[in-house]
């Protein structure tokens, strides 16, 4: 195929594709009031003798039985003036389509009784208390980074409706329908009574299906989102994967418009909480307290229940303040509405000072808006030590084994207190503490057994304080630290990060990191060490280090190397072991998550709870390498799909490949030649592992031999190094992976 | 900071004393008007928008303002906008995350004259 002038132009086009990615994007209803939940309001002075809440309270919003199915109407322009930023027309009934399958979705969830009723278009263009819940576009009404917004309006006291009350604003308008209201009702405090979405049509276009155009933008993922609001659920922390009411979004990603078009367990169980259905699934609930010292509630953390078997957040909540009214006191929480399984339960500090839950750096402290819980919190980053609840739960259990929470169908668990941990934590026993402080080194550590690594024997190891060893290496201090010389030494990384243990911004003084030298096995402790923040991750001049980093190095004598990761707070790093010669085939590393957009050598860790309380082990095998296997999370069997789509375009001097995007932080690009296909070689057997990419795209400027041609075939690689099929032959037959390409 | 009802929606007019303006004509006061706020009369009334930002009175923050299409001046972003600052012990300002004030001024400053190069 020659290469047309047209090609060429794809080409640069893709690129600078790729380079706007960079730009992030809008975000529906920009910002997180809350790490998981529902709108709450605060109580203002009853007007009832039986109030349901006392002046400053706190209650969840929540539509009243009687305003159910919850009517909303269509603005009659649509997504107007939809072609300015690259988008299509659409028409009112598409949209129309799209807006109702978003409220179709949250009421075909079993666990909640929302209902909605479409009333039909109008021409109405204004939101607010109209008693006309609205849907519309607007040019002019949102800031350009804003893609749509809900406003919300809600009583603050219990009402008693009577036709004098009706009029809640005092403009000679009813806004308490009597159709919906009958003289009599009661309303308590939070009861919602209007709700308008307004989407930005000024700023964006709209689609009907996820676009990575960087000004277009899907209806119906942004509509589940708004929707959610409107019928009173809060924005969710959830991002493992992120929960459809997380607050932002990379309109730039096709991928992760497609996420937010479905509902996790998150957005359900929000749900669920105000609008309990009768018969629903067999959900049970897991309940506590979280503590500091003996009896203090901690008012405001961010309590996770994470999946066992898959590592995946299933449900996040605050803790409450004393004034939530059925909260059950300071410090409580509910993982209410929870599906059967096995959870961890770790506690967090949502508010993290200079970076925050899923390397969304931009989504710092400052630019956070609290629920009403998490406002009268006052957490400080020092107050609360990220980490998982234990078996023996106590206030220096950093090291300790996370506590494996079962649930059964249908029960109501509670659990014993969750104690923050000291941010001063106890060195483990048996262990020496090293006099590391930032970017500093000991050398010549001695080993007391034959330790061989790469088939190389070594007596002793060098340890630095940003998360790593390295054999036969003594590296000095200006030593190139960056991913990219990773595979240039010798190394175990816990976790390669700019790390300072002599930092005291947990209060405990520094010098983190712990040895115990034993006569058959050596661990190295990273025991909640932060992170030395830099400039170019935060945008901050001197950002103070912060977070709370936990892992554990470990090898022994039969040459096993192995890596506890108790719990991390980092965004991203490199975790993994290097050979030293950058062989691929020798080298194993894995990183945390999925490159960040701009920064493919950068991965991001999406969550540090996806992989806390996790252990890797490296196993040597006969030739020399080593064997990955994870003890925990993610399971086997949670390969991703076999990668489709791939489509190449090629000229006299280069072959251009790409295909969708998979969700999957990397993939192997394997080629080989179609005449030793023909002659019975598998696929992936000789000439076969070309790239290991972490983009959906590739170029490769050989050639085959005259007369002959390549074939390709690309495999989603998830995190860990699980990689997915290579789909099935014409024939129907499963491709054998005979020698699968190594993540290097 | 004070909420009220205008025709069907409530405003929460808030005034800011400017401490040190950074770009922009200089004034020593800015009025904002943010969709939404609570009220106690006739009933109270609470009117929310996820995700906009909750001003209290007594509170320092570092502002980005726009004035939109309509004309209205307002926080780029919501609250993307607007950064809370934190009184040290010392007495300086600094951002939640850590960084003096002063610092995140520097930056800034820089960031418009670079800007501004033709």
């Amino acid at each position: 195929v020659k290469c047309s002038a047209a090609h060429k132009r794809r080409l640069v086009a893709a690129e600078v594709g790729r380079i706007a990615l960079g730009v992030l994007i809008c975000l529906a209803s920009t910002l997180p009031a809350s790490g998981g939940g529902n709108l709450e309001v605060i109580c203002g002075s009853p007007y009832l003798t039986d109030p349901s809440c006392a002046v400053g309270q706190i209650v969840d919003r929540a539509w009243a039985p009687g305003a159910r199915p919850v009517r909303w109407w269509l603005n009659d322009q649509g997504a107007r003036n939809n072609t300015e930023h690259g988008g299509l027309p659409l028409t009112l009934e598409q949209v129309l389509a799209e807006v109702q399958d978003a409220h179709d979705d949250w009421e075909s969830v079993t666990e909640s009784g929302i209902a909605f009723r479409y009333m039909g278009t109008t021409g109405a263009a204004s939101i607010g208390m109209d008693n006309r819940n609205l849907v519309v576009w607007s040019d002019t009404a949102l800031g350009g980074s804003t893609l749509a917004i809900t406003l919300v309006t809600s009583l603050g006291i219990d009402v008693l409706v009577t036709d004098s009350i009706r009029d809640l604003n005092s403009d000679g308008t009813q806004d308490l329908d009597p159709a919906l209201y009958p003289t009599g009702t009661r309303l308590n405090a939070g009861t919602i009574v209007d709700a308008d979405v307004v989407l930005n049509s000024g700023d964006f276009d709209w689609s009907l299906v996820p676009d990575a155009t960087p000004d277009v933008c899907d209806v119906r993922a942004v509509a589940l989102h708004e929707a959610g609001h409107f019928h009173g659920l809060s924005h969710s922390a959830v991002l493992n994967p992120p929960a459809t009411m997380f607050p932002f979004f990379d309109t730039a990603s096709a991928s992760q418009q497609q996420g937010a078009r479905t509902l996790e367990w998150d957005d359900v169980a929000a749900s669920a909480r105000a609008y309990p259905a009768a018969g629903a699934g067999p959900t049970g609930s897991i309940s506590g307290r979280v503590i500091r010292g003996t009896s203090t509630g901690v008012v405001g953390a961010q309590v996770s229940a994470i999946e066992r078997a898959t590592g995946r957040t299933v449900e996040a909540v605050f803790s409450n303040s004393s004034a939530k009214v059925g909260g059950g006191g300071a410090g409580t929480f509910k993982l209410d509405r929870m599906p059967p399984g096995t959870y961890l339960i770790a506690v967090d500090f949502f508010r993290r000072a200079g970076h925050s839950p899923g390397g969304w750096r931009w989504l710092n402290s400052e630019r956070i808006a609290y629920n009403e819980t998490v406002n009268l919190a006052s957490l400080d980053p020092r107050d609360l030590s990220p980490e998982l609840l234990s078996i023996s739960e106590t206030s220096n259990d950093d090291l300790s084994a996370a506590s494996q929470v079962a649930l059964a169908a249908g029960e109501q668990r509670t659990l014993s207190n969750l104690v923050v941990n000291n941010v001063s934590p106890l060195g483990p026993a048996g262990t020496s503490q090293t006099f590391l402080v930032d970017d500093t080194i000991v050398n010549a550590i001695p080993i007391s057994f034959p330790f061989t690594y790469f088939g190389v024997p070594y007596t002793e190891f060098a340890l630095y304080a940003n998360g790593y060893i390295t054999f036969g290496a003594e590296l000095d201090l200006v030593f190139d630290e960056s991913g990219g010389n990773f595979f240039s030494f010798p190394r175990v990384a816990g976790l390669l990060r700019d790390l300072d243990p002599g930092a005291d911004s947990n209060g405990n003084g520094g010098r983190d990191v712990y040895v115990r030298l034993g006569s058959g096995q050596v661990e190295v402790v990273w025991l909640a060490v932060p992170e030395k923040v830099s400039t170019f991750e935060t945008g901050l001049a001197s950002p103070t280090p912060s977070g709370a980093n936990t892992f554990t190095i470990g090898f022994d004598t039969s040459g096993k190397v192995w890596i506890d990761f108790q719990r991390l707070s980092a965004p991203y790093g490199i975790a993994g072991i290097a050979s030293g010669t950058a062989l691929v085939g020798v080298t194993e590393r894995f990183d945390f998550g999925r490159p960040r957009p701009g920064f493919p050598e950068r991965p991001t860790l999406e969550n540090a709870t996806s992989i806390s309380g996790m252990r890797v082990e490296f196993v040597p095998h006969a030739l020399g390498g080593y064997t990955t296997r994870s003890t925990q999370w993610p399971a086997p069997e949670a390969a991703p799909a076999s990668s489709t789509g791939l489509r190449a375009e090629g000229s006299e001097d280069v072959t251009y490949l790409y295909w969708p995007d998979a969700g999957t932080p990397r993939y192997h690009l394997y080629r080989g030649r179609i005449a030793a296909l023909r002659a019975g070689a598998g696929y992936t057997t000789g000439e076969s592992c070309f790239a290991t990419m972490q983009q959906e795209q590739a170029l490769d400027i050989a050639a085959p031999p005259p007369g002959e041609a390549y074939y390709y075939l690309v495999t989603a690689v998830r995190e860990f190094g699980i990689e997915g099929s290579l789909g099935t032959s014409s024939l129907g037959a499963e491709r054998p992976n005979a020698v699968p390409c190594r993540i290097h | 900071v004070s909420s009220r009802w205008e025709g069907k929606k409530i405003f929460t007019d808030v005034t800011f004393d400017i401490e040190r303006p950074v770009k922009g004509g200089a004034r020593s006061q800015v009025r904002l008007q943010v969709l939404g706020g609570s009220v106690s009369a006739p009933v109270p009334v609470s009117m929310q928008v996820p995700g906009s930002p909750v001003f209290r009175a007594g509170e320092t923050d570092l502002l980005f303002l726009e004035t939109g299409a309509d004309g209205v001046e307002r926080i780029v972003g919501f609250s993307q906008g607007r950064v809370p600052l934190r009184r040290k012990a010392d007495g300086a300002l600094s951002t939640e995350a850590g960084e003096d004030l002063e610092g995140l001024l520097q930056r800034l400053e820089a960031h418009l004259k670079a800007s501004a190069r033709p």
